[in-house]
Protein backbone atom coordinates (compact mmCIF):
# COMPACT_ATOMS: atom_id res chain seq x y z
CA UNK A 1 0.00 0.00 0.00
CA UNK A 2 2.26 2.37 1.07
CA UNK A 3 4.17 1.38 -2.72
CA UNK A 4 1.69 2.54 -4.32
CA UNK A 5 1.31 5.85 -2.40
CA UNK A 6 4.85 6.31 -3.33
CA UNK A 7 4.65 5.65 -7.08
CA UNK A 8 1.73 7.39 -7.22
CA UNK A 9 3.71 10.52 -5.78
CA UNK A 10 5.99 10.00 -7.77
CA UNK A 11 3.84 9.89 -11.20
CA UNK A 12 2.29 13.33 -10.19
CA UNK A 13 5.77 14.89 -9.82
CA UNK A 14 7.64 12.83 -13.42
CA UNK A 15 4.47 12.61 -15.11
CA UNK A 16 5.00 9.75 -17.90
CA UNK A 17 3.67 7.53 -16.10
CA UNK A 18 0.61 7.06 -18.56
CA UNK A 19 3.31 4.65 -20.18
CA UNK A 20 3.13 1.27 -18.95
CA UNK A 21 5.73 -1.71 -19.98
CA UNK A 22 4.48 -5.06 -21.22
CA UNK A 23 7.05 -7.61 -21.08
CA UNK A 24 6.02 -11.18 -22.54
CA UNK A 25 8.04 -14.15 -22.10
CA UNK A 26 8.03 -16.51 -25.04
CA UNK A 27 9.99 -20.32 -24.85
CA UNK A 28 13.82 -20.49 -26.05
CA UNK A 29 14.23 -20.85 -29.50
CA UNK A 30 15.06 -24.37 -31.03
CA UNK A 31 18.23 -25.25 -31.90
CA UNK A 32 19.33 -27.15 -34.99
CA UNK A 33 18.28 -30.18 -34.49
CA UNK A 34 14.96 -28.94 -33.54
CA UNK A 35 15.50 -29.56 -29.71
CA UNK A 36 13.19 -26.65 -27.72
CA UNK A 37 16.05 -24.46 -25.90
CA UNK A 38 14.96 -23.51 -22.15
CA UNK A 39 13.12 -20.74 -21.15
CA UNK A 40 15.15 -18.18 -20.20
CA UNK A 41 14.52 -15.09 -17.51
CA UNK A 42 13.63 -11.29 -17.38
CA UNK A 43 13.92 -10.12 -13.99
CA UNK A 44 12.47 -6.49 -13.03
CA UNK A 45 15.07 -4.84 -11.07
CA UNK A 46 14.40 -1.97 -8.32
CA UNK A 47 15.23 1.17 -11.00
CA UNK A 48 16.85 2.89 -7.69
CA UNK A 49 18.57 -0.08 -6.23
CA UNK A 50 19.02 -2.69 -8.70
CA UNK A 51 18.30 -5.21 -6.49
CA UNK A 52 15.79 -7.86 -7.65
CA UNK A 53 12.08 -7.15 -7.52
CA UNK A 54 10.59 -10.34 -9.34
CA UNK A 55 12.09 -13.17 -12.11
CA UNK A 56 9.75 -13.48 -14.84
CA UNK A 57 10.65 -17.25 -15.50
CA UNK A 58 7.23 -18.56 -17.09
CA UNK A 59 7.24 -18.98 -20.86
CA UNK A 60 3.98 -17.83 -22.57
CA UNK A 61 3.40 -15.40 -20.25
CA UNK A 62 2.82 -11.38 -20.02
CA UNK A 63 3.73 -9.20 -17.39
CA UNK A 64 2.65 -5.52 -17.02
CA UNK A 65 5.72 -3.70 -14.92
CA UNK A 66 5.51 -0.28 -13.41
CA UNK A 67 8.75 0.81 -11.15
CA UNK A 68 8.40 -2.07 -8.62
CA UNK A 69 4.77 -3.45 -9.15
CA UNK A 70 4.92 -6.58 -11.35
CA UNK A 71 1.93 -8.07 -12.96
CA UNK A 72 2.37 -11.86 -14.45
CA UNK A 73 -0.22 -13.61 -16.15
CA UNK A 74 -0.44 -16.75 -18.56
CA UNK A 75 -1.53 -16.24 -22.06
CA UNK A 76 -1.89 -18.68 -24.78
CA UNK A 77 0.99 -19.17 -27.33
CA UNK A 78 -1.79 -18.43 -29.49
CA UNK A 79 -2.16 -14.99 -28.02
CA UNK A 80 1.75 -14.35 -28.21
CA UNK A 81 1.59 -15.37 -31.71
CA UNK A 82 -1.24 -13.01 -32.73
CA UNK A 83 0.05 -10.02 -30.82
CA UNK A 84 3.88 -10.21 -31.59
CA UNK A 85 3.90 -13.00 -35.18
CA UNK A 86 5.21 -10.16 -37.39
CA UNK A 87 7.75 -8.56 -34.92
CA UNK A 88 9.29 -12.09 -34.62
CA UNK A 89 9.35 -13.02 -38.10
CA UNK A 90 11.99 -9.39 -38.34
CA UNK A 91 14.41 -11.11 -35.86
CA UNK A 92 17.67 -11.63 -38.03
CA UNK A 93 18.23 -15.41 -38.66
CA UNK A 94 19.97 -17.12 -36.25
CA UNK A 95 23.95 -17.07 -36.62
CA UNK A 96 25.69 -20.51 -37.97
CA UNK A 97 29.28 -21.19 -36.79
CA UNK A 98 31.45 -23.35 -39.37
CA UNK A 99 34.41 -25.40 -38.54
CA UNK A 100 37.32 -25.38 -40.77
CA UNK A 101 40.16 -28.07 -39.51
CA UNK A 102 43.90 -28.00 -40.58
CA UNK A 103 46.45 -30.05 -41.25
CA UNK A 104 49.24 -30.01 -38.50
CA UNK A 105 51.99 -27.37 -38.68
CA UNK A 106 50.37 -26.17 -41.08
CA UNK A 107 48.44 -23.16 -42.79
CA UNK A 108 45.98 -25.50 -45.43
CA UNK A 109 42.86 -26.90 -44.65
CA UNK A 110 42.13 -30.76 -44.73
CA UNK A 111 39.46 -29.86 -46.81
CA UNK A 112 39.97 -27.12 -49.03
CA UNK A 113 36.08 -27.52 -50.44
CA UNK A 114 34.87 -26.20 -47.41
CA UNK A 115 35.24 -22.76 -47.84
CA UNK A 116 32.63 -22.71 -50.42
CA UNK A 117 30.30 -23.72 -47.17
CA UNK A 118 31.39 -20.50 -45.52
CA UNK A 119 31.01 -18.74 -48.95
CA UNK A 120 27.61 -19.55 -49.45
CA UNK A 121 26.33 -18.89 -45.84
CA UNK A 122 27.64 -15.31 -46.54
CA UNK A 123 25.55 -14.72 -49.78
CA UNK A 124 22.53 -16.69 -48.24
CA UNK A 125 22.13 -13.78 -45.41
CA UNK A 126 21.57 -10.06 -46.06
CA UNK A 127 23.78 -7.65 -44.90
CA UNK A 128 26.21 -10.62 -43.57
CA UNK A 129 28.88 -10.08 -41.13
CA UNK A 130 31.83 -12.87 -40.07
CA UNK A 131 33.99 -13.94 -37.17
CA UNK A 132 36.95 -15.68 -38.06
CA UNK A 133 38.99 -17.49 -34.85
CA UNK A 134 41.93 -19.31 -34.70
CA UNK A 135 42.92 -21.77 -32.47
CA UNK A 136 45.84 -24.70 -32.11
CA UNK A 137 46.11 -27.58 -30.45
CA UNK A 138 48.51 -28.23 -27.33
CA UNK A 139 51.79 -29.28 -29.16
CA UNK A 140 54.48 -25.88 -29.17
CA UNK A 141 54.12 -22.93 -26.16
CA UNK A 142 51.62 -20.60 -26.00
CA UNK A 143 53.02 -17.59 -27.77
CA UNK A 144 54.09 -20.13 -30.43
CA UNK A 145 50.72 -21.10 -31.05
CA UNK A 146 48.63 -17.84 -30.48
CA UNK A 147 50.85 -16.57 -33.77
CA UNK A 148 50.12 -19.88 -35.29
CA UNK A 149 46.16 -19.46 -34.59
CA UNK A 150 46.24 -15.81 -35.78
CA UNK A 151 48.15 -17.14 -38.63
CA UNK A 152 45.60 -19.59 -39.45
CA UNK A 153 42.81 -16.84 -39.34
CA UNK A 154 44.58 -14.67 -41.89
CA UNK A 155 44.70 -17.47 -44.30
CA UNK A 156 40.75 -17.83 -43.64
CA UNK A 157 40.84 -14.55 -44.38
CA UNK A 158 43.26 -14.43 -47.38
CA UNK A 159 41.08 -17.47 -48.71
CA UNK A 160 37.33 -16.01 -48.38
CA UNK A 161 38.91 -12.34 -50.00
CA UNK A 162 40.02 -14.65 -52.88
CA UNK A 163 36.93 -16.34 -53.42
CA UNK A 164 35.65 -12.97 -53.61
CA UNK A 165 34.27 -11.87 -50.18
CA UNK A 166 34.40 -8.31 -49.36
CA UNK A 167 36.92 -8.78 -46.20
CA UNK A 168 35.32 -5.28 -44.59
CA UNK A 169 32.70 -7.33 -43.09
CA UNK A 170 35.09 -9.65 -41.14
CA UNK A 171 36.13 -9.52 -37.54
CA UNK A 172 39.30 -12.16 -36.76
CA UNK A 173 41.11 -12.87 -33.81
CA UNK A 174 43.47 -16.31 -32.80
CA UNK A 175 42.78 -17.80 -29.34
CA UNK A 176 46.15 -20.25 -29.62
CA UNK A 177 45.37 -22.96 -27.24
CA UNK A 178 43.44 -21.70 -25.02
CA UNK A 179 39.90 -23.05 -26.60
CA UNK A 180 39.90 -26.46 -26.81
CA UNK A 181 37.42 -28.29 -28.84
CA UNK A 182 38.53 -31.62 -27.57
CA UNK A 183 40.43 -31.07 -23.53
CA UNK A 184 43.91 -32.68 -23.92
CA UNK A 185 46.91 -31.99 -21.70
CA UNK A 186 49.93 -30.56 -22.72
CA UNK A 187 51.94 -31.05 -25.98
CA UNK A 188 48.96 -33.55 -27.85
CA UNK A 189 48.57 -33.31 -31.27
CA UNK A 190 44.49 -33.21 -32.25
CA UNK A 191 42.84 -33.09 -35.57
CA UNK A 192 40.12 -31.31 -33.73
CA UNK A 193 41.61 -29.17 -32.06
CA UNK A 194 43.10 -27.63 -35.24
CA UNK A 195 41.28 -25.41 -36.90
CA UNK A 196 39.34 -22.02 -37.18
CA UNK A 197 35.37 -20.72 -36.30
CA UNK A 198 33.88 -19.25 -38.51
CA UNK A 199 30.68 -17.61 -37.47
CA UNK A 200 28.45 -16.06 -40.11
CA UNK A 201 25.62 -13.41 -39.12
CA UNK B 1 57.84 -33.60 -34.45
CA UNK B 2 58.24 -30.16 -33.07
CA UNK B 3 55.70 -27.17 -33.85
CA UNK B 4 57.63 -24.11 -35.71
CA UNK B 5 56.43 -20.91 -36.04
CA UNK B 6 53.85 -20.83 -39.48
CA UNK B 7 55.23 -18.40 -41.73
CA UNK B 8 53.26 -17.67 -44.96
CA UNK B 9 53.07 -15.06 -47.82
CA UNK B 10 49.81 -13.36 -47.52
CA UNK B 11 49.25 -11.99 -50.25
CA UNK B 12 46.39 -9.97 -49.08
CA UNK B 13 48.08 -9.25 -45.87
CA UNK B 14 47.40 -5.66 -45.41
CA UNK B 15 43.32 -6.78 -45.60
CA UNK B 16 44.12 -9.58 -43.06
CA UNK B 17 45.75 -6.70 -40.60
CA UNK B 18 43.01 -4.09 -40.81
CA UNK B 19 40.46 -7.09 -40.18
CA UNK B 20 43.03 -8.02 -37.27
CA UNK B 21 42.94 -4.47 -36.11
CA UNK B 22 39.81 -4.31 -34.58
CA UNK B 23 40.08 -0.53 -34.17
CA UNK B 24 36.08 -0.20 -35.29
CA UNK B 25 33.63 1.03 -32.86
CA UNK B 26 30.97 -1.24 -34.65
CA UNK B 27 28.87 -3.20 -32.09
CA UNK B 28 25.99 -5.09 -34.92
CA UNK B 29 24.78 -4.73 -38.05
CA UNK B 30 21.26 -4.34 -39.03
CA UNK B 31 19.87 -7.06 -41.02
CA UNK B 32 16.26 -7.05 -41.33
CA UNK B 33 14.94 -3.61 -42.70
CA UNK B 34 11.47 -2.55 -44.06
CA UNK B 35 8.53 0.72 -44.23
CA UNK B 36 10.07 4.07 -42.50
CA UNK B 37 13.12 2.28 -40.98
CA UNK B 38 16.09 4.64 -39.71
CA UNK B 39 19.29 4.83 -37.61
CA UNK B 40 19.69 8.13 -35.76
CA UNK B 41 23.61 9.00 -35.07
CA UNK B 42 24.53 11.97 -33.59
CA UNK B 43 20.98 13.66 -34.70
CA UNK B 44 21.02 12.72 -38.23
CA UNK B 45 18.58 10.20 -39.75
CA UNK B 46 20.06 7.35 -41.82
CA UNK B 47 17.98 4.95 -43.55
CA UNK B 48 18.05 1.77 -42.24
CA UNK B 49 19.42 -1.02 -44.42
CA UNK B 50 21.06 -4.55 -44.32
CA UNK B 51 23.85 -4.62 -43.54
CA UNK B 52 24.87 -1.32 -42.03
CA UNK B 53 27.27 -1.12 -39.01
CA UNK B 54 25.51 0.11 -35.92
CA UNK B 55 27.27 2.11 -33.37
CA UNK B 56 27.17 2.67 -29.24
CA UNK B 57 24.63 5.41 -28.69
CA UNK B 58 22.17 4.53 -31.96
CA UNK B 59 18.76 4.74 -31.95
CA UNK B 60 16.56 2.58 -33.92
CA UNK B 61 13.53 4.44 -35.17
CA UNK B 62 10.57 2.92 -37.16
CA UNK B 63 7.59 4.76 -38.39
CA UNK B 64 3.78 3.80 -39.57
CA UNK B 65 4.65 0.10 -40.45
CA UNK B 66 8.31 0.48 -40.06
CA UNK B 67 10.56 -2.10 -39.24
CA UNK B 68 14.15 -3.11 -38.19
CA UNK B 69 16.31 -6.70 -37.27
CA UNK B 70 19.64 -6.34 -35.96
CA UNK B 71 22.42 -8.84 -34.93
CA UNK B 72 25.29 -7.83 -32.86
CA UNK B 73 28.75 -8.97 -32.31
CA UNK B 74 27.59 -11.31 -29.05
CA UNK B 75 24.99 -12.85 -31.37
CA UNK B 76 22.29 -11.07 -30.12
CA UNK B 77 19.48 -10.44 -32.50
CA UNK B 78 16.95 -7.29 -31.93
CA UNK B 79 13.67 -6.31 -34.13
CA UNK B 80 11.89 -3.33 -33.57
CA UNK B 81 8.37 -3.30 -34.72
CA UNK B 82 6.25 0.27 -36.01
CA UNK B 83 6.36 3.72 -34.07
CA UNK B 84 9.40 2.42 -31.65
CA UNK B 85 12.26 4.67 -30.14
CA UNK B 86 14.61 2.51 -29.12
CA UNK B 87 18.71 3.29 -27.93
CA UNK B 88 21.30 1.40 -27.82
CA UNK B 89 23.04 2.86 -24.56
CA UNK B 90 25.87 0.42 -23.62
CA UNK B 91 27.40 -2.03 -25.88
CA UNK B 92 31.19 -3.89 -24.27
CA UNK B 93 31.87 -6.66 -25.51
CA UNK B 94 34.97 -9.17 -25.02
CA UNK B 95 35.54 -11.62 -27.78
CA UNK B 96 37.90 -13.44 -25.66
CA UNK B 97 36.35 -13.84 -22.62
CA UNK B 98 32.72 -12.77 -23.74
CA UNK B 99 32.22 -10.70 -20.66
CA UNK B 100 30.42 -7.61 -21.96
CA UNK B 101 27.56 -4.65 -21.12
CA UNK B 102 24.35 -4.44 -23.25
CA UNK B 103 22.09 -1.37 -22.01
CA UNK B 104 19.66 -0.91 -24.55
CA UNK B 105 16.42 2.10 -23.53
CA UNK B 106 13.09 1.56 -25.13
CA UNK B 107 11.27 4.71 -25.47
CA UNK B 108 8.26 3.53 -27.21
CA UNK B 109 6.78 0.54 -29.73
CA UNK B 110 8.24 -2.35 -29.21
CA UNK B 111 11.22 -4.40 -29.25
CA UNK B 112 11.87 -8.79 -29.61
CA UNK B 113 15.28 -9.67 -28.14
CA UNK B 114 16.84 -13.32 -28.70
CA UNK B 115 19.98 -12.32 -26.01
CA UNK B 116 23.71 -13.51 -27.09
CA UNK B 117 26.77 -14.33 -25.25
CA UNK B 118 27.05 -11.05 -23.21
CA UNK B 119 23.85 -12.19 -20.86
CA UNK B 120 24.88 -15.97 -21.06
CA UNK B 121 28.19 -15.37 -19.13
CA UNK B 122 27.24 -12.57 -16.72
CA UNK B 123 23.47 -12.45 -15.11
CA UNK B 124 22.32 -8.76 -15.55
CA UNK B 125 25.01 -8.20 -18.14
CA UNK B 126 22.49 -6.92 -20.37
CA UNK B 127 19.54 -4.32 -19.36
CA UNK B 128 16.85 -3.41 -21.23
CA UNK B 129 15.07 0.44 -19.55
CA UNK B 130 11.84 1.75 -20.30
CA UNK B 131 10.35 4.41 -19.11
CA UNK B 132 8.87 2.61 -16.17
CA UNK B 133 11.01 -0.44 -15.96
CA UNK B 134 14.84 -1.92 -15.29
CA UNK B 135 15.55 -4.95 -16.46
CA UNK B 136 17.86 -7.67 -16.22
CA UNK B 137 18.30 -10.28 -19.03
CA UNK B 138 18.87 -13.89 -17.94
CA UNK B 139 18.62 -15.50 -21.41
CA UNK B 140 16.76 -16.31 -24.03
CA UNK B 141 13.54 -14.77 -26.05
CA UNK B 142 11.09 -12.19 -25.08
CA UNK B 143 9.54 -9.06 -26.25
CA UNK B 144 9.12 -5.70 -24.46
CA UNK B 145 6.48 -2.89 -25.47
CA UNK B 146 5.99 0.45 -24.22
CA UNK B 147 2.77 2.15 -24.95
CA UNK B 148 1.43 5.89 -24.04
CA UNK B 149 4.46 7.51 -23.59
Amino acid sequence: MRNKLVTAATCLILAGCAASTGVSLLPGEKDDQGQQNETGAVVVLDPGSEQDIRVIDQANSRSGVKGSRVAVKSVTPEVLEAKYGALLTTLPRKPKTILLYFKPNSLELVDPSKIDEVTSEISSREGADIQIVGHTDTTGDGPLNDEVSTNRAKAVITLLAEKGVDISIARASGRGERELRVPTGDNIANDENRRVEITVR
Amino acid sequence: MQKRSILAVFLLAGLATQVFAAATSDIGRVKVASGIASIVRGGQAIAAKPGFALQKGDILRTGKDGRIGATFYDNSRFATGPNSSVTINEFLFDDTTHDGKFVTQVDRGSLAIISGQIAKKNKDAMRVRTPTALLGVRGTRFVVDVKGS
